[in-house]
């Protein structure tokens, strides 16, 4: 699943979509066409989307599922993520890698995805924020613990936090109060929930 | 941090209404569910998640200059590049043009860098960017003035062209307005019989009695944007603010639209802070480009020019006052003068005092006017008032604690400037409480015995201060209550439908909970649906930490209504009169025989088919003066906010370390517990942030440009700025039941006394600094190191 094609072409991709999936479903939208389809293989669901024409076709593997998509060079992985794959849980704040809003996992490194080049992380392990609430009422025990200590208020940078705390605590599972402000350093809360932020970490990390 | 409210049961302003033992009011613990499920995952839709994948996206190009005039727009170079959809330049607005109207500003004058001239749609942003950098712009530049103390002074060039002056100056008031038959005959009389003057000079830098306020931008997290689509002649807009019904009118004056052809939904508001958009210029631009485009459109504005030009201000603010006491600290009158480049200006009426004067003076200058802000101006108000105050305690060798306690105006004063009782003591009471927190009167001995002002030192040489402030914040004097609609559902469940912007999943849950006490319900049978104006008619602003108070009225009003109709069917079920019935936990039941009742779904049934026919009980609320609800006398509804901070100097560096900063915040009643909390610690971060980390806007003198148009350089706090383990704050009872149940709200009053630290700094070096960000550099000025 890592091959990539360069140069494909709108109608190359639109006949390679519909042979790679069953039953795809080609819809069409005010961008142009989008085709959108999924099966299963080898227990992954695989999206492909596109084309906006002339792009780079390429594997995105976000939440444990298989997306293609069509790439152009310039675009950043969080717009691919928030526009292509509908993924809107990650936010846009700054677009110059100051407010930490659209923090995603790449590798399990949080990365701002505004600053990241979408064909850096082909192929690579990417997890959003969608991926601590499969639905709005199974909350991942991150998404829980900020819902229940009132970690956020406007709710637009609560992603981001949330997403490098997850990584946080893969590193340090029990973070004290001082890891926690270095570590989420990287993040702005302005309405501001950084001290129910910090203190919730850190409750997490107790079993709390 | 432990969570502990002190409550505090006053004998005034109580109204019966409210002293029923409550079920549901300060009884839930969590945030209800289905709001905060939405807003903590990210789900709950912000402006530019709509249409994902569906939508073009804008690029705008902004004016470089701070003032100037538009000679030509050339768009042919972008409307000829890839993915390009629609080009518009500010002519094509129907009235006004994209140049921001203001009075004396003609249609193509630009009046600060960061305003709209033309905006592109194209298939994605980068592109669309780079199409809007193409647009070809020539325009004569014209002097501009960024300074507030430059644009004042003679031969000062004008801000804008065609006016004759860049200032207006005013009486605020001036008190008291006839001579009394007793005492001095006005201020400057009364001014004579003081034993300590405080007077000052126009020299912000070298004279404590005149304090300088920074320009700072809103700079929420989430920047401006407005997602736009055309449904046949409607316009259908998604975009955050809490100000909707304004924005309505406004897009429709721009568009040429009947304001009933505008749907403005406001979900998601990213740092939701009142208003967040003076001109909604994104969304009529997104409008001009969906209407050409037949297609979506996103238009959101870059960081820079959403600190720039794009959002909403604090604008420079500046006192000159002159304060007369007592010897035994008894103030014998206020002299006051402000100068601001916009918007409200308040002078503290903290102070008990018969005699003020106060006058202020709006200077224009090339930069964005200052819009709505949490507390819009009034943490400025607090720090230009605040310092003189502090300062004239020392001059009288009195512990500022002691000065405060003896000037705090009282409950029966009549406020100075709306001429209602002041109603409330719990100025005082916030002191006092904030003072057995922080431990102020031992704190003060240590200090002294440690050699006092500038003396004082830490073991690790740290020069070692302590401050103390208090302040009032007006509760949306300005503002009514909200349009509500209630639909009791056929099921007895609740479904509230607000006219007004979201704010916050605190605000969803404090007005659920009140709509559930109002009805006697339980709070999981209560939902919220906010920021659809289009449902709920006119919402009017919600500025003014309006947002608990006003919302919660409408709400309690529409239940109420709802639970009448309920009660009187009940009634006839149950073959008794509706007093002797009461409605709890979904029921109504008999007082005398509670095991005689019906439920809520059977209170509605037969009655909601009957009169609405769409199996529902409707109660409305629509929007009237609450200052009289429920009133005697119309009371000015104030809360109160006490403030002690303690600090570390270090004379190297210049850095402020703060040791300890507690508050106790007047809210009323507590109506939900965990968004108090949150309200309460979010404006410590922020007053941290104002005092310290540096969020203040610098423009460039020769340019007129913004310098610092991002969230490094015009830094809000970060976890590493905000000593979470240090921090202390409480909300304060009052039960001033000045509002539905008691409740006050909270979101202004917790950000105002960053001022605390400037009082801490003058404790522990014995200089004033009269700006209101202390960076090391200014610190080591100060101390004159450097």
């Amino acid at each position: 699943m890592t091959e990539e094609k360069k140069g494909i072409s709108r109608r190359e991709f639109l006949k390679d979509a519909s042979l790679i999936v069953g039953g795809a479903a080609v819809g069409s939208t005010m961008l142009g066409t989008v085709a959108v389809a999924s099966c299963n293989n080898n227990n992954n669901t695989t999206t492909s989307v596109g084309p906006s024409g002339g792009g780079r076709h390429s594997l995105f593997k976000v939440n444990g599922i298989d997306h293609w998509v069509e790439i152009e060079p310039y675009w950043s992985l969080n717009f691919v993520i928030r526009e292509k794959l509908g993924l809107t849980f990650t936010k846009m704040g700054c677009d110059r890698g100051e407010c930490g809003h659209c923090t995603v996992l790449v590798n399990d490194l949080p990365i701002y995805s505004c600053m990241m080049l979408a064909q850096d992380a082909i192929d690579k392990p990417i997890e959003t924020a969608e991926i601590l609430s499969p639905d709005l009422t199974n909350l991942d025990g991150i998404a829980k613990s900020f819902r229940d200590n009132a970690a956020f208020q406007c709710g637009f940078c609560t992603a981001g936090w949330m997403i490098a705390t997850k990584a946080l605590l893969k590193k340090n599972p029990s973070p004290n109060l001082d890891q926690v402000r270095e570590e989420l350093a990287g993040h702005l809360c302005i309405c501001s929930g950084i001290i129910e932020i910090c203190q919730t970490v850190v409750k997490i990390g107790q079993g709390g | 941090m432990a969570q502990t409210f002190i409550t505090h049961n006053d004998s005034y302003n109580v109204d019966e209404t409210f002293t029923d033992p409550l079920k549901v009011i300060g009884h839930v613990p969590n945030l209800v569910d289905h709001f905060a499920n939405r807003i903590v995952t990210g789900n709950w839709p912000f402006a530019q998640d709509v249409f994902a994948g569906q939508k073009l996206f804008t690029g705008v190009q902004y004016c470089p200059h701070a003032h100037a005039t538009i000679k030509s727009v050339d768009t042919s170079a972008a409307e000829s590049m890839p993915g390009v959809k629609a080009v518009v330049t500010y002519r094509e607005v129907p009235a006004p043009a994209m140049p921001r109207p203001t009075t004396g500003e003609t249609s193509a004058e630009i009046i600060y860098q960061g305003m709209c001239v033309a905006a592109v749609a194209a298939t994605d942003p980068f592109l669309a960017r780079a199409a809007a950098d193409a647009i070809k712009v020539e325009y004569d530049i014209h002097p501009f003035v960024v300074d507030m103390d430059k644009a004042l002074e003679p031969g000062a060039p004008l801000a804008v062209n065609g006016s004759t002056s860049n200032s207006s100056t005013r009486v605020v008031f001036n008190n008291p307005s006839t001579p009394p038959a007793t005492g001095p005959a006005n201020v400057d009389d009364a001014m004579k019989t003081a034993d300590v003057i405080i007077d000052n000079v126009i020299d912000n830098e070298k004279w404590f009695g005149t304090s300088w306020a920074s320009y700072w931008s809103h700079n929420t997290p989430e920047p401006r944007s407005a997602t736009v689509k055309w449904v046949g002649g409607e316009l259908w807009v998604w975009s955050g603010s809490q100000n909707i019904a304004n924005h309505i009118t406004n897009i429709s004056r721009n568009m040429g639209l009947n304001e009933s052809n505008v749907h403005f939904i406001s979900k998601g508001c990213g740092g939701a802070y009142g208003d967040r958009k003076p001109n909604g210029e994104e969304a009529w631009i997104a409008a001009l480009l969906s209407k050409k485009a037949r297609m979506p459109v996103n238009c959101t504005f870059t960081r820079h020019v959403n600190a720039t030009g794009g959002a909403t201000h604090q604008g420079h603010q500046k006192s000159v006052i002159k304060l007369g006491c007592k010897r035994d600290g008894e103030v014998a009158a206020i002299d006051a003068h402000w100068y601001g480049t916009s918007g409200p200006i308040h002078l503290q009426l903290t102070y008990k005092t018969d005699y003020i004067r106060f006058t202020s003076t709006t200077v224009t200058i090339n930069v964005p006017r200052t819009g709505p802000f949490r507390t819009v101006t009034g943490m400025h108000s607090c720090f230009c008032s605040d310092q003189i105050f502090d300062q004239m305690a020392y001059e009288l060798n009195m512990d500022p604690y002691d000065f405060r306690m003896k000037v705090a105006v009282t409950p029966d004063r009549l406020d100075q400037a709306t001429n209602r009782m002041n109603g409330s003591n719990a100025l005082r009471d916030c002191l006092e409480e904030v003072g057995k927190i922080f431990d102020w009167k031992n704190k003060w001995a240590q200090h002294k015995a440690a050699g006092g002002v500038g003396k004082a030192r830490l073991p690790d040489g740290r020069l070692w201060g302590i401050g103390s402030c208090y302040a009032f914040n007006e509760k949306g004097n300005s503002d009514n209550n909200r349009t509500v609609i209630i639909r009791v559902a056929l099921d007895g469940s609740a479904h509230l439908n607000i006219g007004t912007g979201a704010a916050s999943s605190g605000t969803h849950t404090a007005v659920a909970v009140v709509a559930a006490e109002a009805l006697g319900t339980t709070i999981d049978r209560v939902n919220v649906t906010v920021g659809e104006a289009v449902l709920a008619g006119s919402g009017g602003n919600q500025a003014g930490s309006t947002g608990t108070m006003s919302n919660a009225y409408g709400a309690f009003e529409a239940a109420k209504k709802a639970l009448g109709r309920m009660m009187a069917n009940a009634a006839t079920t149950l073959k008794t009169t509706t007093d002797q019935l009461v409605s709890e936990n979904g029921r109504i039941f008999m007082k005398s025989d509670p095991t005689q009742f019906v439920t809520h779904a059977q209170a509605v049934g037969s009655l909601a088919i009957i009169e609405s026919g769409n199996g529902a009980i409707l109660g409305m609320n629509l929007k009237r003066d609450y200052l009289s609800w429920r009133r005697g006398q119309a009371n000015t509804v104030r809360s109160s906010v006490a403030d002690m901070c303690e600090i570390a100097v270090d004379e190297e560096t210049g850095e402020i370390e703060i040791l300890r900063w507690d508050m106790v915040d007047d809210v009323g009643r507590v109506l939900f517990p965990k968004g108090v909390q949150a309200q309460l610690n979010g404006g410590m971060v922020m007053k941290i942030g104002v005092a310290l980390t540096g969020w203040e806007q610098l423009f460039d003198p020769g340019t007129g440009a913004t310098l610092n148009g991002n969230f490094i350089d015009q830094k809000n706090p970060t976890p590493l700025d905000v000593p979470v383990d240090r921090i202390t704050a409480v909300a304060y009872e009052s039960n001033n039941a000045a509002s539905v149940y008691g409740g006050i709200g909270c979101g202004e009053p917790p950000v105002l006394n960053y001022v605390v630290v400037h009082n801490a700094f003058y404790n522990a070096t014995g200089k004033r600094l009269t700006n209101s960000v202390l960076y090391p550099a200014r610190v080591l000025a100060a101390l004159g190191k450097i």
